[in-house]
């Protein structure tokens, strides 16, 4: 069975739900916000093609 | 590609590119407190201070001289026959160990020589060498020298501070200035304010871009600002040059001598005399000793309370003018002439509006071209009065007791002399002659294209 799901909007909410977690650990004191973003961000394009790639291997494999 | 793929797509590499342009920037906008910290220098980032401290014997005598750049300089009475360096180095570098290493590399150096004891850094020694040109070190340096030390600091990019000195000689750049409590002297400011109290001795000083304030200075203070207001109180005879600023001078123990463009100037307290000239912005001088010079284009003249003669010029604004004992001449070019308690006599032209002139004494010739005349003396009129208009009235009132010969004309208006007491000798509709009183001076009035009123001061006022 295909996996039925659309990586884009699973990259927003990972990247929206990263964002809230740096947000309030930065207001907490523990770490530089500007910082942790700038080393952060990129993951988000390794998460979207990695389930891009998840979803494309699943659909050939269920065809 | 879907839309909503393309539309997340943008919008992960512009959150990537805006992150990395604001980390890039963050604390690098502006131009910092001393003006060096701009976008891509290397006064930026994490710094590490570290502190070196120097001893020096002084003999009494010698002077210090010191030399700085990148740091704040102070200097200040400390106890006698030795000098006390704190050297405070902060280095730019990303870790504590490499900052450590560079600045056991910065070198304070202090000597003895040609009779003066030579304070500074081996910055220019370090510029030199390859990787310690791209490195942002600051020094900040603090001396304490015996009291009354003479004192030459030339500095750059920082703060440049004397206090409890003797003779001294500020150059500085980049960097506020000040000075307190010290002997003679001298201040070459490129670009920064000036502040210094208690002078004992003459000030000097050319500021180029900055504002200067100067207070309690004993002897003269001669000054150069080129784009700067000044502030003085307490000085001695003040010498200004200013272009682009101003001038709020409060008690001169001397002579003012003021030469401005472009400045504003008010100047009160003068115990000797005055002279000013400036234009574009105007001039207020009040409570001067002496005799007074004031020429304004492009301004207004305002002086009050002059013990001497006053001479006032202004081309495009008004000369008013109160309370002079000497001799007045007020000569203005577009505009007009108030003056109120002139006691010393008056010399009053005015082209393009009126000259009004109440309770003088003395002898006024009032000339107005494009206005009006109005002369209201204070007390019995007996000195020679002439006054003329062209295009304007002429006016005035005449007290009780007063005596002279009068003559009046018109040319184009009308001629109304309303005089009890006024024996006449012609009369006709546009001349009049005719004395009122025995002796006393002569009073000429003429008007051209505009009438001429002699009557009681209060009469001229219900006209």
């Amino acid at each position: 069975m295909a996996l039925r799901f659309r990586p884009e909007g699973v990259t927003a909410g990972l990247g929206l739900v990263g964002l809230g977690i740096l947000s309030a650990l930065s207001n907490l004191g523990y770490l530089d916000l500007l910082r942790a973003v700038r080393h952060s961000w990129p993951f988000l394009l390794i998460v979207w093609g990695a389930l891009e790639l998840l979803l494309t291997y699943s659909q050939r494999r269920a065809s | 590609m879907r839309g909503t793929r393309i539309l997340l797509l943008l919008s992960l590499l512009g959150l990537g590119s805006s992150v990395e342009t604001a980390y890039r920037l963050r604390e690098q906008l502006g131009v910092g407190p001393f003006g060096w910290r701009v976008l891509g220098g290397k006064f930026y980032g994490p710094s590490f201070d570290f502190d070196e401290k120097a001893e020096r014997a002084l003999a009494p005598g010698v002077a210090v001289e010191i030399e700085n750049a990148f740091g704040d300089v102070e200097v200040a009475a400390g106890g006698p026959g030795k000098v006390e360096i704190a050297l405070r180095k902060v280095v730019y570098l990303g870790s504590e160990a490499r900052a450590r290493a560079f600045a056991q590399r910065i070198r304070l150096e202090a000597e003895v020589s040609e009779g003066r004891l030579r304070i500074r850094t081996n910055r220019a020694e370090l510029e030199r060498e390859g990787d310690a040109f791209a490195i942002g070190f600051e020094t900040h340096v603090t001396i304490r020298v015996p009291p009354d030390t003479a004192v030459a600091l030339k500095g750059s990019h920082g703060r440049a501070s004397v206090e409890g000195a003797g003779q001294t000689r500020i150059e500085n750049q980049f960097g506020d200035v000040r000075a307190r409590r010290v002997g003679p002297l001298t201040v070459d400011s490129g670009h920064g304010d000036v502040d210094v109290e208690g002078v004992t001795g003459e000030l000097v000083a050319q500021v180029r871009f900055g504002e200067t304030v100067a207070r309690d200075v004993s002897a003269a203070a001669r000054l150069v600002s080129e784009h700067g207001h000044v502030t003085t109180e307490r000085t001695g005879a003040l010498d200004l040059q200013v272009q682009h600023g101003g001038l709020k001078a409060d008690t001169v123990n001397g002579d003012l001598d003021v030469r401005g463009e472009h400045s504003g100037i008010e100047a009160r307290q003068v115990h000797g005399a005055a002279r000013i000239t400036t234009s574009f912005e105007d001039v207020t001088l009040e409570d001067v000793a002496a005799d007074a010079r004031v020429r304004v284009e492009h301004g207004h003249a305002k002086c009050a309370r002059i013990k001497g003669a006053l001479v006032a010029e202004s081309t495009f604004g008004d000369a008013e003018l109160e309370d002079v004992e000497g001799a007045v001449e007020a000569t203005v070019s577009h505009g007009g002439v108030q003056g109120a308690r002139l006691l010393g006599g008056v010399k009053a032209k005015a082209e393009g509006d009126d000259i009004v002139l109440d309770s003088f004494r003395g002898e006024v010739t009032a000339e107005a071209e494009r206005g009006s005349v109005r002369l209201s003396p204070d007390g019995a009129l007996t000195a020679n009065l002439k006054a003329s208009a062209r295009f304007g009235s002429v006016s005035l009132g005449v007290p009780e007791g007063s005596r002279f010969a009068m003559v009046a004309g018109v040319e184009r208006g009308d001629l109304r002399v309303s005089l009890p007491g006024l024996q006449l000798s012609e009369s006709s509709t546009d001349r009049l002659r005719g004395r009122l009183g025995e002796g006393g001076g002569t009073v000429e009035l003429q008007a051209d294209h505009g009438d001429v009123r002699v009557s009681r001061p209060g009469s001229l006022d219900d006209e």
